[in-house]
């Protein structure tokens, strides 16, 4: 059923009727996606249902709103620096007025800069406001995401209560999964009205793939999925055609080849479909992971099993398994003794 | 569209069960979803007049699910909760309480989801010259006054929500019971009878609560919005001089959007329509020490301002 | 948030297209497009949001210009004055640089 859902949520089926639309609306509510489907239905919809969309739509405009405005806030911030971030997903979506931005639920801002930027960019924010997030100031979380993941810990600003993630790569240092982001922050564009950059099209789409398919970002499968798909038909032919050679050159071929599955699975989508078939993709290895997408999308005790399968293989691809155990052993530790404490 | 009293007992109760119950209340549908007996009881006395479906597939604004918090509390000390499908700490209720867990999840339901409508913290009532609104920001006595304008040739429009336009300041109905609190249980009893009052809980977090029934004509006028003339702040205080202090415009909207759960996220179209409210209202501080007085007092700014 | 070291050279002003003013009172309530956000300023505030909407100051030129503008002595509105009101301005985000970052 959600396959035919999300062909609905596009576009690319009409709305159902009945018990049927009360289910699909339901579905969308629980996804979060409302918003998207408004951007889709709104104009053709009336009564009920136009004011259920409307009111997804104004939803959504204030986290749009915010994001323009956190890209207005980091520029202002860097300003006087020759730091130039590289704005990720939804802030770039926005940034490009892109479809996959409409609609679209976010509470955070996420950009990219140079490793040897980070200290600056990290003081210049604070000066403007931004505080280590109350959730991972402890001595123990700084520790962890400096050493070993690919981004500070969250910054949340004072005042606005916004919360901004700054990386300096796109995968963890640890992730067996090596992206060549310097290749991609070299191809970045400037955007008109900030001192942040965007990827090209192509990058946008693999750097979406890699962090919907290895890292972890599948807990919200009808939101993802829509995401690629937008991504996806944004390519001109001439992107469409380079996008698995560019995946092989920066190292992010496999997501590249889930993702391409996903939408040709999901979508009925066609083109995803012959750049699939292109691909040399091990099908014992993948077969066990597209059953557990499936599943997650299909929602309910299945899509737990899924879970299980999904959640430690995007930890396991970002880290070495012996580092995984002990992570996962003091997360453990620490949320006894932090139900102790109360 | 059918009454919730037009129904029977027997389906009212299976469709609440079933969760395809959905209460066409003002702007808002709001599907519900219980097995309560103390719920079904207290949703066909005092939404007896509300328009409401019960078949599957009409679509919803809102949907409540009031149930146990978890398995062990369905049978176990049995306990109640609102679910107004996200995240949000309530204090689980005994069962008996479910009529105060219906109301607090309609509340959040609208405070929390409604992004149409711009949402402040006040009482609303209107006669044919236009609206009051009556904040909830200073605490005290907001719901006991808008109970007795009722009496007083007003209709309700609303006890907990002050339900604003967008680019235009139009208050709308919303009118569910009045929600009292302890003392004003009594108070209202008195003026506004037995029979319209709903049984109290005793012993709630919030005290002693009872509920004043909404009107059949105020159902009948709940798509007809009212201009806002008078924007009222009652601080009752026992023994106080009654007086009607004029509250500076600017102080008036700071107060009112600290009573708003929405307005920052709605944007430029709530500035429009909380401005042109500014404009169309005169704000007073109430200070008085019984309803009587509170009366007065709004009947005296009411032939000044209701025009 | 900090103006920064370059108080001499850096010009600022206010976009008129980035917000919307309504008059109540004593006050005077800004919508900021480009955040969301309300915000209620008072005469002196207001008065400092209209000049820069007029041209693009530095802070120095800023600090000189506004009393003038105020009708006031330098002493009555020395500049520290003037940069902390325009701080509160830049802090949330009603008036920008101009030429560019």
């Amino acid at each position: 059923m959600s396959r035919s859902f999300l062909q609905i949520a596009v576009g690319l089926a009409p709305l159902p009727t009945g018990e049927r639309l009360v289910r699909f609306i339901g579905w969308g509510r629980r996804a979060h996606i409302l918003g998207q489907l408004a951007t889709v239905w709104e104009e053709r919809a009336d009564g009920k249902l136009a004011e259920i969309l409307a009111n997804a739509r104004i939803w959504a405009g204030h986290d749009r709103r915010m994001l323009s405005y956190e890209m207005n806030r980091i520029t202002r911030a860097l300003m006087g620096t020759d730091i130039y971030p590289v704005l990720l997903k939804g802030g770039a979506y926005v940034a490009k007025a892109l479809t996959a931005g409409e609609g679209r639920r976010v509470s955070d801002i996420d950009i990219l800069v140079k490793e040897d930027e980070l200290d600056r960019v990290e003081a210049s924010l604070k000066d403007a406001g931004w505080v280590a997030d109350e959730g991972t100031s402890g001595d123990y979380d700084q520790q962890y995401y400096r050493a070993w993941m690919h981004e500070l810990p969250p910054l949340r600003h004072k005042s606005r209560r916004t919360v901004v993630d700054v990386h300096h790569r796109l995968t963890p240092r640890t992730a067996r999964l090596k992206v060549d982001h310097e290749a991609m922050f070299a191809a970045a564009r400037p955007t008109a009205d900030s001192a942040l950059k965007v990827f090209n099209p192509t990058d946008r789409f693999i750097h979406a793939a890699i962090h919907i398919c290895a890292d972890g970002a599948f807990e919200t499968p009808e939101r993802s999925l829509i995401e690629l798909f937008y991504l996806f038909a944004d390519l001109s032919e001439a992107e469409a055609e380079g996008l698995r050679a560019r995946a092989a050159e920066v190292g992010a071929l496999w997501p590249v080849d889930h993702a391409l599955w996903a939408i040709s699975w999901f979508f009925a989508n066609k083109r995803a479909r012959s750049l699939c078939r292109e691909g040399m993709f091990a099908k014992a290895f993948a077969a066990p992971v597209r059953w557990a997408i499936r599943a997650k999308v299909a929602g309910g005790l299945r899509a737990k099993a899924a879970m299980l399968l999904l959640y430690p293989r995007s930890h396991l691809l970002r880290m070495p398994i012996g580092m995984l155990t002990v992570h996962l052993f003091r997360k453990a530790v620490r949320s006894l003794s932090g139900s102790q404490a109360n | 569209m059918r009454r919730l009293e037009d129904y029977g007992r027997r389906a009212v109760r299976q469709a609440l069960r079933r969760g395809t119950l959905v209460l066409h209340l003002g702007p808002f549908a709001m599907q519900l979803k219980a097995d309560s007996r103390a719920l079904l009881a207290f949703l066909l006395s005092m939404y007896g007049a509300c328009h409401a479906t019960l078949e599957a597939g009409v679509l919803a604004d809102f949907s409540l699910h009031v149930r146990a918090p978890n398995m062990i509390r369905r049978f176990v000390r049995r306990q109640i909760t609102p679910d107004p499908g996200f995240y949000f700490p309530t204090v689980p209720l005994p069962r008996p309480m479910a009529p105060l867990a219906l109301e607090m999840g309609m509340n959040l339901a609208v405070a929390l989801q409604c992004f149409r409508f711009a949402i402040y913290h006040a009482g609303v009532v209107a006669d044919e010259r236009g609206a009051i609104a009556i904040s909830a920001f200073s605490g005290g006595g907001k719901s006991t006054l808008t109970a007795a304008l009722m009496e007083e040739g007003f209709r309700l429009l609303s006890d907990e929500f002050a339900i604003m336009g967008l680019d235009e300041p139009g208050l709308y109905p919303y009118p569910r019971p009045v929600s009292l609190k302890n003392a004003s249980v009594e108070i209202v009893r008195a003026f506004a009878g037995a029979e319209e009052m709903s049984t109290t809980l005793t012993g709630t977090p919030k005290g002693d609560i009872g509920y004043r029934r909404a009107r059949p004509h105020e159902l009948e006028m709940m798509h007809e919005p009212a201009m806002p003339k008078l924007l009222l702040f009652p601080q009752f205080s026992l023994d106080a001089e009654p007086r009607a202090e004029k509250v500076e415009p600017g102080d008036a909207v700071m107060r009112f959007i600290a009573g708003s759960p929405n307005y920052h996220a709605l944007g430029e179209a709530a500035f429009g329509s909380l401005m042109a409210f500014a404009d169309s209202v005169a704000a007073y501080d109430l200070h008085y020490g019984n309803t009587a007085d509170s009366i007065a007092l709004v009947k005296d700014l009411w032939r000044e301002h209701g025009s | 948030m900090a103006a920064g070291p370059n108080r001499k050279t850096w010009r600022w002003r206010a976009n008129p297209r980035h917000y919307r003013c309504h008059v109540l009172g004593d006050v005077t309530f800004v919508y900021n497009h480009l955040s969301g956000d309300t915000h209620m300023l008072n005469l002196v505030s207001i008065a400092l949001l209209n000049l820069m909407a007029e041209r693009t100051f530095t802070l120095d030129e800023l600090a000189a210009a506004f009393p003038a503008h105020m009708d006031v002595s330098a002493d009555e509105c020395p500049p520290g004055v003037v940069w902390r009101l325009f701080d509160e301005l830049d802090e949330v985000g009603l008036v920008e640089r101009s030429g560019g970052a």
